[in-house]
């Protein structure tokens, strides 16, 4: 771990085609080609060293015939060569040749240039060796007093990052800012000089900033954003102060740039808790949403809003409810994301005075929404009413103005938003009794324009179960009548339906699932609905499951009504029925299911009105209408039943929630000891967000807790060399911490270990050649960038030489190492509508066979989840319980943003008791590698599991 | 507030060029660039992926993505301000923007990038403050240099002089007899005999100028001072434009005369009537800097014809500015508008251009001046567009205009230009639409054109700029006839007039 890794601060991706350059033939162009041949010479040499080759040779060539030329090109080019050239020696010894530089740098901070001046200072910022900048000080200090503003600015940068890095050069760099900063006139010197002082002394910005704390309104932006910075760390570190700031700060809320006043309101919030404050930076915040013309700043404001809401605490709670209705003008634009975290927004934070407001408002929204023809309309409307729907839940109160305007939307139902629709008449049914008779009565009167099967079954549901009073029960049997009796007059002719595909539900159900056939059966119907009735097509046309859903709902219906009443309904299922069995020929006609089906409502309503023999009339009763009831109660009594508006809201508040466990190797922090800065949790968010970029995982404490599990032997204890490996995936990297201890008496010479990979990983940076001493051990370490979530194995050997012996190199073949692919998955959370439509369009399967000997269904899933990590979609409700078999769905996500589905189908042979659980697992994901990664890893799975229960416990 | 790299990359990912403005490890920043093309999901109106630890900012151009790492605590309006001076850089420094286009001028890109981000804190600059700041033109060093010249020169003359006296000195005293004096000084590595020549000049004028070079450098600065002693970023600017705008015009005509063979149709005496115009005006047509200048040159190719008369007639009502050449006779012109010269014995040079006669004609706040008015009026559309009507107008009746292009910048990015109605033609280069009228004269006065941008704002199409060739001069100066100096007989001339704009633009 000595090993300090060089800053990165250019890339350029060089085609790798082009020809191999000749080490010689750019000497020779260096050396005596012209400016132009040497520019392209250095421009060859820059690539060269980029892609990570030394050439040693080309320095001193560089410093002797390209450093003294005036060119300007030259000039710049060269600073990017000083900066990515290796300056010092491997044993960490600066190179002699760099003294030589140091002068060069030395004329060109006096240069007449200023803008090789200026570069040449910029430059210096980077530069890590005290030594070259020694000498250089006095330069750079007389640079201060340049003339240009330039030169000044890129000045006050380098002292600035000198100081940081080695304050001994110049001790007295924050008083020499100080000073700088009183008489500097231009900005963005201001700016920089101020920001040094910021970091390197605050006590000095905050004596500067309280004596112009009446004048920060003239300063330019940028300058004021750092104040607010300024303010921001100071009240942070040192929350007495935050008095004095909160006027400046609340005054830059007016301040003419977008970018301060975003700043200025973050800060606010963070240095009051008033609900005045609270209100004050909100309002600023809506109004910047509203006015800026860009999604991504409206969304990221949004977000913001919403995170005040969240942490804001009882101050928030005070203030944002008056603010919702403000936030409901940011539905003005037109991006669908951005609407749907506004709504999600609005709902959050809108209280009962406001909510009917609420409810007119995003009516209003829908009815817009309805005309406008654009392709997010659908979805956007979709949106509100989930909106409403939420509404409605949150403020009961509401729920009768609600409905209405939700019934207005159902119209013929080919849009994703009438299911939505139905959802909440469900809901709004079930839970609002004193609304029942208003929302049925609307129900029944719309009914009749649903021409698309799936939200038609879902109404016919609805009003067979709802009618809870003759009256209604009437008026739904009036209307079905109509509906059928209406359609099997006429006789439209239509076109073949698209064959019905047969699915399961995620309750387990058989059902024909609309999603699929939906445009060609909406198309082929288009023309009978013009005909008959609509409802009536999607009857007698339509899918023969709709037809059996009207036959259940006529068969409940009669139970509910009255002897000659219920006859008639009876009476209409059967001619549905016959109607289909008729049309059998042209199209699919009943399915076996579906005719099953039918036939046993037929007869339960027949015994259950008691009109034909047969006996248990109270058993159907029961079966029928009770059980459906409970079943329905049960359903929506589920927490995550309540419309989802946005998926990940949920899955960000988990990881708040944290664990108080102490894991066995976290250090302990005593704050006595700690210093004064240095303890960690009390970073502000700046830098905390700084390190987090800078370093992948925060904090690093996931790899330290699991550091001594992840050691792995890469060679055996009796070889010459004896190396393990800590493997600690960082993200997007995996770094292979290698240490190898020399076995032998003898002095092992250039011993280096050689990586190669397969599989999607790349070999970033080699490990660098050591010397060993007898009995003597090092560290190295390596990086293996990973591109994709596919299994990968690096593999490679030790290679050293041992000076004075016969042979000449020893090898060492190490041990392969196995990247997991679970250590780039993560568990995460999707809809059960998103995680159809992904099933539907995935195209890799992998199907493993289940192969265990575990006998529990649940371990198996269990254990299947923990050594996947993925997640289990399917509600614990529905997996409880003993019945034999088990349907689960399961998700997961890779860093890199692939989706991972898993349906898990297993069960347990009931008459061998102890059989082990059989079945399969489906895979389906849009990459291949993905897919067969993902399978290969269960399969090791399963085999570990085979050994493992085995031995201590032989199958009982 | 941090930014931490901008990155220009294609669009299946791979990051072309990449500067990071805060020290980070190379696998680090690796790893990020990798991750990006597989976060960001299309179909999507933000352009913006945030991840655990950074947030990624974009924006398309043409095949590519001009792409920012933030830290998840930066300030987005900020940083989408930084980004659209990024994605203005570009395109800037690649005529194309393709892959190996943007390989191939990597390293400016770099420098460019350089100048836009210090330590992750975005500098306050434009972007023609970004270009000269990478070009690195710097006038003082240029003055420095023209210094350290004449030092060099001084020091070698004074050389030489010395050289010559001592060598005087020494052959006056061999004459003497006596030993010369500062023989002993030259040594033998040199002999008497190599004196004369130049060599020793030579070798101590590379010595010389180290030790004066550096006190100049002290004047020069000083001197520089003077003339614009404001260290405001403003003035700075001011100062920047004025420079460029002052060598532009000296510039120009050096090119213009050198190495051009005299066309055919010239006569001995040929006459050139040059005006240039400058002009800076309003959207709403207010015109904020207006400067004409012109120049009459003179050009015989016959000895004969060495001593004449020019005779120009001034019909201008305006408050034109005219100087005569210092060697021609100023109070002749003044009264009959002859131009000849003072000396009346002495001949015009021949051969060459002479420039006798310069006029000017500046004013603001003077709207009827304008030979052309464009009038471009964007008003903003559905769906974030702008639909835009430029029309143009012959203000001065007597102008015949020539080739006008109308150059309309678009906003960058991905647009959809729809062209409605045009008269005359137009192309879309780059980021600029041009419209050209073949010609624009008193009979064809007005033309416009519609068009509709998408996504764009009114202020994305200035400001507009206008050029033209024309053979009709503003100011109303004609040569009437020219005439031989002793006799008055008159003297068969050509003339040719042009007339363009040097800047003609609408802010």
């Amino acid at each position: 771990m000595a090993v300090v890794e060089q800053p990165c601060y250019t890339l350029i991706n060089f085609p790798t085609d082009l020809e191999p350059c000749n080490e010689m033939q750019l000497k020779l162009d260096l050396e005596k080609g012209d400016t132009k041949k040497k520019i392209e010479a250095l421009k060859k040499t820059i690539g060269i060293i980029l892609s990570g080759e030394k050439i040693p040779g080309l320095l001193m060539i560089i410093i002797r015939f390209v450093l003294p030329l005036q060119d300007h090109m030259i000039k710049k080019l060269l600073l990017i060569f000083w900066e990515i050239v290796p300056k010092t020696s491997p044993d960490g010894k600066l190179l002699q040749e760099m003294i030589l530089v140091c002068d060069a740098y030395r004329k060109d901070l006096q240069h007449p240039n200023e803008f090789i001046r200026g570069s040449t200072l910029r430059f210096l910022c980077k530069l890590k060796e005290p030594e070259l900048l020694e000498p250089l000080m006095p330069a750079i200090r007389s640079c201060l007093e340049h003339r240009h503003s330039y030169v000044r600015r890129n000045a006050v940068l380098a002292i600035f990052t000198i100081y940081r890095n080695f304050e001994f050069l110049i001790p007295d760099a924050p008083e020499l800012v100080a000073n700088f900063l009183e008489t500097e006139q231009d900005m963005s010197c201001k700016r920089n000089a101020f920001l040094m002082l910021l970091h390197a002394d605050q006590e000095r910005a905050l004596t500067y900033l309280s004596s112009r704390l009446d004048n920060v309104h003239s300063f330019g932006d940028i300058l004021q954003l750092v104040i607010v910075e300024l303010i921001y760390k100071v009240c942070h570190t040192n929350p007495s102060e935050r008095s004095r700031f909160i006027r400046t700060v609340y005054g830059l809320l007016n301040a003419s740039s977008a970018a301060v006043r975003y700043e200025a309101a973050g800060t606010l919030v963070t240095l009051s808790n008033a609900p005045a404050a609270i209100k004050a930076a909100a309002a600023c915040y809506i109004d910047l949403v509203v006015k800026e013309s860009d999604n991504n700043v409206k969304l990221i404001v949004v977000g913001r809003l919403g995170a005040l809401r969240a942490e804001g605490g009882e101050g928030a709670a005070r203030a944002l409810p008056d603010l919702a209705m403000d936030v409901l003008r940011v539905l003005a634009s037109s991006d669908l994301d951005v609407r749907k975290h506004t709504l999600q927004l609005a709902l959050e934070l809108v209280s009962a005075r406001h909510a009917e407001e609420l409810v007119q408002v995003l009516r209003k929204e829908a009815a817009r929404a309805h005309s406008a023809d654009h392709d997010d309309a659908a979805k956007y409307r979709q949106l509100l009413v989930r909106a409403m729907h939420k509404a409605a839940l949150k403020f009961p109160e509401v729920a009768g103005s609600v409905a209405p305007a939700l019934l207005e939307l159902l119209g013929e139902g080919s849009e994703a938003a009438a299911h939505d629709v139905l959802l909440f008449l469900r809901h709004a049914l079930h839970a609002f009794p004193d609304l029942r008779d208003h929302i049925y009565q609307k129900l029944v009167e719309s009914v009749r324009s649903v021409r698309v099967g799936r939200p038609a079954r879902a109404a016919l549901w609805l009003l067979a179960q709802f009618a809870d009073t003759p009256g209604r029960a009437r008026a739904a049997l009036h209307v079905l009548a109509d509906v059928i009796e209406g359609a099997a007059d006429t006789q439209p002719e239509s076109g073949p339906a698209a064959a019905p595909r047969r699915l399961v539900t995620s309750d387990g159900t058989y059902a024909t699932q609309s999603a699929f056939n939906l445009p060609a059966s909406g198309a082929a119907e288009g023309g009978a609905a013009e005909g008959g009735a609509r409802l009536g097509g999607a009857l007698l046309e339509g899918e023969s499951f709709t037809a059996v859903c009207a036959c259940s709902a006529l068969a409940k219906l009669a139970l509910k009504l009255p002897r000659q009443e219920a006859a008639r309904a009876l009476h209409l299922a059967a001619v549905l029925l016959a109607r289909h069995k008729q049309n059998a020929g042209q199209r699919g006609g009943l399915t076996a299911d579906d005719m099953e089906h039918a036939a046993l409502c037929v007869q339960a309503g027949l015994a259950g009105a008691g009109l034909g023999g047969g006996a248990g009339g109270a058993d159907v009763r029961r079966a029928l209408l009770d059980a459906s009831d409970a079943a329905l109660a049960a359903l929506l009594a589920l927490p995550d039943r309540e419309p989802h508006l946005l998926e990940d809201v949920d899955k960000e508040r988990e990881p708040k929630r944290q664990e108080q466990k102490v894991e066995i190797e976290t250090g302990i922090t005593f704050s006595q000891l700690a210093g004064a800065g240095a303890s960690g949790s009390q970073h502000d968010m700046f830098e905390l967000a700084l390190n987090k970029a800078l370093q992948g995982r925060s904090g690093g404490e996931a790899i330290d807790r699991g550091k001594l599990c992840r050691v792995r032997q890469l060679t055996g204890c009796s070889d010459p060399v004896y190396a393990e490996a800590i493997v600690s995936v960082n993200q997007y990297d995996i770094v292979l911490d290698v240490l190898l201890v020399n076995q032998t008496d003898d002095t092992l010479q250039n011993c280096c270990v050689e990586l190669a990979t397969l599989g999607e990983l790349r070999l970033v940076e080699r490990a660098a050649e050591v010397v060993l001493a007898p009995r003597d051990f090092a560290s190295l370490r390596a990086h293996v960038k990973v591109a994709s979530t596919e299994n990968g194995v690096i593999f490679g050997n030790v290679v050293y030489e041992v000076t004075g012996a016969s042979m000449d190199r020893g090898v060492v073949v190490l041990n392969d190492i196995h990247i997991d692919i679970v250590d780039f998955i993560q568990p995460a959370h999707c809809s059960d509508a998103d995680f159809r439509q992904m099933w539907a369009e995935f195209e890799w399967e992998n199907k493993v066979s289940v192969n265990t000997n575990m006998t529990d269904l649940h371990e198996y899933l269990q254990h299947l989840l923990a050594s996947t990590n993925m997640k289990c979609l399917t509600p614990e409700k529905a997996l409880s319980g003993q019945c034999g078999f088990m349907a689960a769905n399961l998700y997961a996500r890779s860093i890199f943003g692939e989706d991972a589905l898993a349906n898990l189908s297993i069960e347990r042979p009931l008459h061998k008791p102890g059989a082990p659980v059989l079945g399969h697992v489906r895979i389906r994901a849009k990459t291949q590698g993905m897919a067969l990664s993902l399978g290969d890893k269960i399969n090791m799975m399963q085999k570990a599991s085979h050994q493992k229960p085995a031995d201590p416990t032989p199958a009982a | 507030m941090v930014l931490i790299a901008a990155t220009v990359c294609t669009k299946s990912g791979k990051a072309l060029v990449s500067r990071q403005f805060v020290e980070m490890t190379k696998a680090r920043i690796e790893g990020l660039l990798a991750a990006f093309p597989k976060l960001m999901t299309g179909g999507r109106q933000h352009t913006f992926v945030e991840t655990e630890s950074v947030r990624y900012v974009y924006q398309p151009l043409d095949k590519l993505y001009m792409l920012l790492i933030t830290t998840k605590a930066s300030n987005i309006l900020e940083d989408l301000e930084t980004l659209r001076l990024f994605s203005r850089v570009v395109p800037e420094y690649c005529v194309q923007l393709t892959e190996t286009e943007v390989l191939n001028q990597a390293f400016n890109l770099l420098f460019a990038f350089d100048e836009i981000v210090a330590l992750g804190y975005r500098e306050s600059v434009n972007l023609a403050q970004v270009r000269s700041f990478v070009e690195m033109d710097s006038h003082e060093e240029k003055i420095y240099q023209a210094v350290r010249q004449t030092q060099e020169r001084e020091a070698a003359n004074r050389m030489r002089e010395r050289a010559k006296e001592l060598q005087r000195e020494r052959l006056e005293a061999a004459k003497r007899g006596q030993p010369p004096r500062s023989q002993m000084s030259f040594g033998s590595g040199f002999g008497s005999s190599t004196m004369s020549s130049s060599s020793p000049s030579e070798s101590i004028a590379e010595k010389i100028p180290t030790t004066p070079a550096r006190d100049t450098r002290t004047v020069g600065r000083s001197a520089m001072k003077l003339g614009s002693r404001g260290t405001d970023a403003d003035s700075f600017v001011s100062r920047l434009r004025s420079e460029g705008d002052v060598t532009a015009p000296v510039a120009s005509p050096a090119q213009h005369d050198a190495g051009k063979p005299v066309p055919a149709d010239h006569k001995d005496v040929h006459l050139r009537f040059e005006e240039r115009l400058n002009l800076i005006a309003g959207r709403d047509g207010d015109i904020q800097t207006f400067e004409l200048s012109g120049l009459l040159t003179l050009r015989i190719s016959n000895e004969q014809f060495g001593r004449i008369h020019v005779h120009v007639d001034n019909k201008d009502s305006r408050p034109l500015q005219l100087q005569t050449h210092p060697n021609v006779d100023k109070e002749a012109f003044r009264s009959t508008g002859v131009i000849g010269l003072k000396q009346a014995q002495r001949p015009f040079p021949m051969h060459s251009d002479v420039g006798v006669l310069k006029w000017r004609l500046a004013t603001t706040n003077d709207d009827k001046l304008a030979p052309l008015s464009v009038n471009c009026w964007p008003s903003e559309g559905v769906n974030g567009g702008c639909d835009v009507n430029i029309e143009y107008e012959l203000e001065q009746d007597h102008l015949v205009l020539t080739d006008v292009n109308i150059t309309i910048p678009l906003p960058s990015g991905n647009t959809s230009v729809v062209v409605h109605q045009w008269e005359g033609s137009y192309t879309q280069k780059g980021r600029n639409l041009i419209w050209s009228i073949p010609l624009v004269s008193k009979q064809q006065k007005t033309g416009s054109l519609e068009f509709t941008v998408t996504p764009s704002i009114p202020n994305d199409f200035f400001p507009l700029s206008v050029t033209w060739t024309s053979e009709t001069s503003l100011a109303l100066l004609t040569a009437v006839k020219v005439t031989q100096a002793e006799d008055g007989s008159p003297v068969d001339f050509s003339q040719e007039i042009s007339f363009h704009a040097d800047k003609y633009e609408f802010v």
